[in-house]
């Protein structure tokens, strides 16, 4: 379970998430949508500390993840990005064979065994549904996949060193229509197992897959609710006015 | 204005234009009816294709939207609704119409005026009528605060039926002679009943477009 | 005039200068072949100097060369890529690295003669390395350290943050990060600023001149104290101050155009290099 309480953040000056508190459930798929620069991937970025990265930042509140807040004194950041993966909007697969690309989590995380490697590729290339496309090919450079295949490479790579939440940030928005519903097939499956929390521009892929909708607006978090209420008949006017596109 | 709102904008003005059409029907049918107006009563029945295109237009239309804009929230609920005010706004102009059909084939027109007026024909008549075009300001006006008067009045519709009936049974014990005509007029009695329920109908989803509470099926209408 | 009948003229002035500067540089290269391949040959290439350098080869010079070369890399190379590592990937953007930037900037502007000079005071006689391979590799390398430097920052800044994040994503720290990601696809442009770094180094004559540059020396080095004849230097001596220019001519001719040569093989190498390595990691 994912948790933020009373997040407020800062890039410098700019108050870039306003009181920020909700909750999302083991298991479940949760889509946040708004406006560019709503501050929804900058969300999405602190429960992998990505934000960590960027100079000047500043936050305030607890970020709760399985029961731990993960901004504590005396975290490991680099235990923390093994349990919870991220996808990014661009297919980002390192220069390496296919094989290598899935391995790589667990080779930086000081795994050896060559069984043990070769067994968790094909179980995560598997579990990613791409095992069959690639399976004779492992050898072969990642960049020779499409890029819809290339961003399942990397949602196996991340799924290699088992993490229990999944953060996407826009994981289809550089695919075609076919990859990108071969990836919103593949977010039906991996809820079973894991905590899945997508960024999208696409709100009617917010609607397919996900179970809760979150709607952010200049760094608020409008409304959070079931994603069928939120497309259906949703409590606030911004909201309203932002999925018909009546925004602005 | 927004492309999608002028569309829908478009879609709004169609239901709204056969929603006059079958409520100058209705009065049309209400006219022969007690005048026994035969002339009156051929028109209604002619103009009831031009309701039925009415509704495959919008039909068709409602689909091209659905699938062209994929409407969510407020215009999903818009265009979902008028999708199903426009087969219920059908058929009520069938009802229109099975009742100017009763009036061309001037089998009854000797059953007495005072009958009428004592089963209180017109009263029902009037009711849906009013019924009908209440409902068409609910949804232009785009305000649900008429919407239990107009569900109330479906009441009154429905005793009003019911005492027509009681009324029947006894005048056919009377005159037995009378039999098929009264049976007629049960049946044009049973229309307008039926067109108070459709109304009500009408009611509900526009309620579900605007508020989109759901009120079908559910004892607590208010 | 019209606008097309402007145009065409000011294509053809800059297809004029651009064939002028091409020309220039096929007649010096022209004219030292012309005048320097007649005395190439196998003795050239493997014979010391002799008759008072009028005669014989200049194998000592072209292995002092390479000496120093190597040697050069060997400390402008780990120095440089480190301290690019350290600018571009881990000191971010602030004032000091701002001030590092400007100075490495400085550095690579100042004259080599300075280098020169500074080599001598500091490694031949405050350390007291004498005239010899070290001193000479450690001015050379100072030299070239700001063009390693900064060939390696844009190296590393071309390779984008998507790597590194993705990386950093799946729990690697920022070593392993740079280690296994971002240096094996730097790697090309790298060697490719390395391989003009060389370039530059082996034509470079005012550092070497109090350093480690032996006016006249037929033995070949046996260790890093040793002095050495370089190219550079020895093509300079034999056209100014040799016992007999005259007869000396050619060989410096020869001399000349066997650094162009060394020049050209690594520059060749070096784009070479960054073709190949560029299609194998190329990002899509």
């Amino acid at each position: 379970m994912i948790q933020s309480k009373n997040i407020d953040f800062y890039y410098s000056d700019f108050h870039a998430l306003k009181g920020i508190s909700m909750e999302m459930e083991a298991h479940t798929v949760t889509a946040f949508i708004g406006p560019s620069g709503c501050g929804k991937s900058t969300f999405l970025r602190l429960f992998n500390r990505m934000n960590d990265l960027i100079p000047g930042t500043r936050l305030t509140g607890e970020c709760i993840v399985d029961g731990r807040d993960i901004y504590a004194r005396g975290v490991n950041v680099d235990e923390l990005r093994k349990q919870v993966g991220m996808v990014f909007q661009k297919p980002n697969p390192f220069p390496k064979s296919i094989f290598e690309n899935v391995a790589y989590g667990l080779r930086v995380n000081g795994v050896g065994d060559r069984k043990f490697i070769e067994q968790r590729v094909e179980e995560s290339l598997a579990g990613a549904a791409l095992w069959n496309e690639v399976k004779d090919k492992l050898k072969k450079s990642a960049f020779e996949l499409s890029g819809g295949q290339q961003q399942r490479l990397c949602i196996a790579r991340a799924l290699a060193v088992k993490p229990s939440v999944l953060l996407m940030d826009e994981p289809a928005s550089a695919l075609d229509p076919i990859s990108t519903s071969k990836i919103e097939e593949l977010i039906h499956e991996l809820k079973k197992d894991y905590t899945i929390v997508i960024v999208t521009h696409n709100m009617q892929q917010a609607a397919r897959v996900s179970d809760k909708t979150g709607f952010f607006m200049l760094g608020d978090l409008v409304e959070f609710s079931d994603t069928k209420k939120m497309f259906l008949n949703p409590d606030k006017e911004q909201t309203q006015n932002y999925i018909t596109g009546r925004f602005g | 204005m927004k492309h999608t709102e002028k569309e829908l904008t478009g879609l709004k003005e169609q239901v709204g234009e056969m929603w006059r059409l079958v409520l100058s029907q209705l009065e049309k049918a209400k006219q022969a009816y007690l005048t026994g107006d035969i002339e009156l009563a051929r028109e209604v029945a002619s103009r009831e294709k031009r309701v039925n295109t009415f509704e495959l237009k919008i039909d068709s239309d409602c689909e091209n939207f659905i699938a062209l804009f994929a409407p969510v929230a407020v215009d999903l609920r818009l265009v979902l609704s008028l999708i199903k005010i426009s087969g219920t706004l059908e058929r009520i102009g069938d009802f229109a119409d099975g009742i100017a059909r009763h009036v061309i084939l001037d089998a009854c027109s000797q059953l007495a005026g005072a009958l009428k007026e004592e089963l209180g024909i017109e009263a029902m008549f009037d009711t849906v009528i009013s019924m009908l075009s209440d409902s068409f300001v609910t949804l232009e006006s785009e305000n649900t605060k008429l919407s239990g008067r107009i569900l109330r009045k479906d009441e009154e519709v429905d005793a009003l039926y019911r005492k027509a009936v009681g009324i029947l049974t006894g005048h056919i014990e009377k005159n037995p002679a009378q039999g098929y005509c009264i049976l007629e007029t049960l049946l044009v009695l049973r229309k307008l009943e039926r067109i108070g329920d459709h109304c009500s109908n009408i009611v509900e989803e526009i309620v579900f477009y605007i508020d989109a509470k759901i009120l079908k099926h559910s004892k607590n209408r208010e | 005039m019209s606008k097309h009948t402007g145009q065409n003229i000011a294509f053809w002035i800059f297809r004029l200068l651009g064939l002028i500067v091409v020309g220039i540089l096929l007649w010096i290269l022209g004219f030292i072949i012309w005048n320097g391949i007649g005395v190439i040959d196998w003795e050239f290439l493997t014979e010391a100097p002799t008759d008072g350098m009028t005669g014989g080869g200049i194998f000592p010079a072209i292995v002092g060369t390479c000496c120093l070369i190597l040697g050069s890399m060997i400390v402008a190379f780990p120095i440089g890529v480190m301290s690019a590592i350290y600018t571009t990937e881990y000191a971010g953007n602030g004032r000091v690295v701002r001030f590092i930037r400007i100075m490495t900037d400085n550095l690579g502007g100042i004259p080599s003669i300075i280098f020169g000079l500074f080599g001598m005071s500091l490694f031949v006689n405050t350390l007291g390395w004498g005239d010899s391979i070290l001193a000479g590799s450690f001015t050379l390398g100072l030299l070239v350290l700001p063009l390693v430097i900064r060939t390696t920052e844009e190296a590393l800044k071309a390779i984008p943050d998507s790597f590194r994040t993705g990386s950093l994503a799946l729990g690697a720290t920022k070593l392993q990060t740079i280690r296994r990601v971002v240096l094996p696809m730097a790697f090309p442009n790298i060697v490719t600023g390395l391989i003009l770094s060389i370039g530059r180094v082996s034509g470079e004559t005012a550092p070497i001149l109090f350093t480690v540059a032996a006016y006249f020396l037929p033995k070949l080095p046996t260790g890093i104290f040793d002095q050495v004849m370089a190219l550079p230097y020895h093509l300079y001596v034999i056209a100014t101050s040799g016992t007999d220019l005259e007869s000396a001519r050619p060989i410096a001719y020869g001399t000349a155009l066997v650094l162009i040569v060394i020049v050209l093989i690594m520059n060749i190498l070096a784009s070479i290099l960054r073709r190949y390595f560029g299609k194998k990691v190329k990002t899509n």
